[in-house]
């Protein structure tokens, strides 16, 4: 399996709280619990993708094992932000089985927030969060910011 | 109330001349502010709410109370902290601009020293609800002051919950430092809250083009379940 991007951890974190801590316990924070706190992987079928503002929204149907389908929703940064951030949403398509990390949904059942997308392929698709535009530089990429600042726990500062 | 608000303006006329060297606080020239800028950061005081905007908290519900799922921006400092979308600065001869990539705000501001703000016109027309405004330089700061915002939710983020009356006034402050800036921005709403509280946001200049918004009220809420139709009870 090739992993394009390896999966961000907690590493990084400490730094992070430097820079992010005044920008917790919003609006995300309000709907989800962070990652370490409720995290959550489906693995499904996107049956659509919705690229845009406030919130991305993917739709997906996973299979338990009782062969019942649910319907999930799966919530992802403003479109805005995962294009500037050259996130690889154009690889992400309807029909495509995915396994998706995710953090739960404080009150809705069936309703999480995503922190990245494994494709069949393996190719990782996440988005580091705001996160990289902290600091004293400017970064166009996860990649970009940390190859400099080091790994960073996206569930921190999500839009 | 009338003699409540008056000591409220006192006060916080009183803090902000003791609390705002002006000239300590320019680092930079006012022509710096010109530009495309990213939140690097905000700073959180301790806001003391009153027992109106404690009541006003506890009944505020995440889920169907965040304007944001109509596409309405809650507040201007509400729009100004969201971590992502950018800001961009434009001065010109008269008044500046103020153009939010998040949810599309455009503030047009007279700069004029006579004008007070509960005369100065509507900042965004397509959202007067964020109140009139009317700009000034002091020393190399640009300061903005408004009034008029009509009640309503002030934060749903960082602050969850936390109110705004119609009276509430605010005064933004601009600071330049080069490629970066600090916005100060000092609440007084007696209604709500014990005393003046000020909210520090720092910022980095990007040459990333701001883009379009674009938030559709049919999709900012696109499955009943996110604007919570069918929540389970908290």
């Amino acid at each position: 399996m090739r992993i394009r991007l390896a999966i961000s951890g907690i590493a990084g974190a400490a730094a992070m709280i430097i820079a992010g801590s005044a920008l917790a316990h919003h609006s995300v924070s309000t709907n989800y619990f962070n990652y370490e706190e409720a995290p959550i992987v489906l693995v499904g079928s996107i049956t659509e993708i919705e690229i845009r503002n406030p919130h991305s929204l993917i739709t997906l149907n996973v299979v338990d094992r009782d062969g019942v389908t649910t319907e999930w929703l799966a919530e992802w940064s403003d479109g805005n932000a995962l294009r500037r951030r050259a996130v690889d949403i154009d690889l992400i398509e309807v029909g495509e089985e995915v396994t998706i990390n995710a953090r739960q949904h404080r009150r809705l059942e069936h309703v999480v927030y995503i922190r990245d997308v494994l494709l069949s392929d393996g190719t990782l698709v996440r988005d580091c969060g705001a996160g990289i535009y902290r600091g004293d530089e400017y970064y166009a990429t996860c990649d970009e910011a940390e190859a400099v600042q080091g790994r960073q726990d996206p569930s921190f500062l999500v839009p | 109330m009338k003699i409540q608000n008056a000591v409220w303006t006192g006060t916080a006329m009183v803090v902000g001349a003791l609390a705002w060297p002006t000239a300590s606080l320019a680092q930079g020239e006012r022509a710096e502010l010109d530009g495309v800028w990213n939140v690097t950061g905000s700073s959180s005081p301790d806001i003391a709410l009153n027992a109106a905007g404690d009541a006003f908290r506890e009944a505020y519900d995440f889920l169907t109370d965040d304007p944001h799922m109509q596409c309405m921006p809650a507040s201007v400092t509400r729009t100004m902290i969201t971590p992502s979308p950018l800001m961009e600065i434009r001065q010109h001869d008269g008044h500046v601009e103020f153009n939010h990539e998040f949810m599309d705000v455009k503030r047009r501001i007279p700069i004029d020293r006579q004008l007070t703000a509960t005369d100065a016109p509507i900042a965004d027309a397509q959202y007067p609800h964020l109140g009139r405004s009317v700009a000034r330089y002091e020393g190399e700061n640009l300061v903005i002051d408004s009034a008029g915002m009509h009640a309503g939710v002030f934060s749903t983020f960082q602050w969850v919950g936390y109110p705004q009356s119609d009276l509430m006034m605010t005064t933004e402050r601009y600071i330049p430092n080069g490629d970066r800036m600090e916005a100060r921005i000092t609440h007084f709403d007696p209604v709500y809250y014990e005393t003046p509280f000020t909210i520090i946001i720092t910022y980095a200049r990007t040459h990333h083009p701001l883009l379009e918004w674009g938030c559709v009220p049919e999709k900012a809420c696109a499955d009943p379940r996110l604007c919570g139709v069918d929540a389970v009870n908290p």
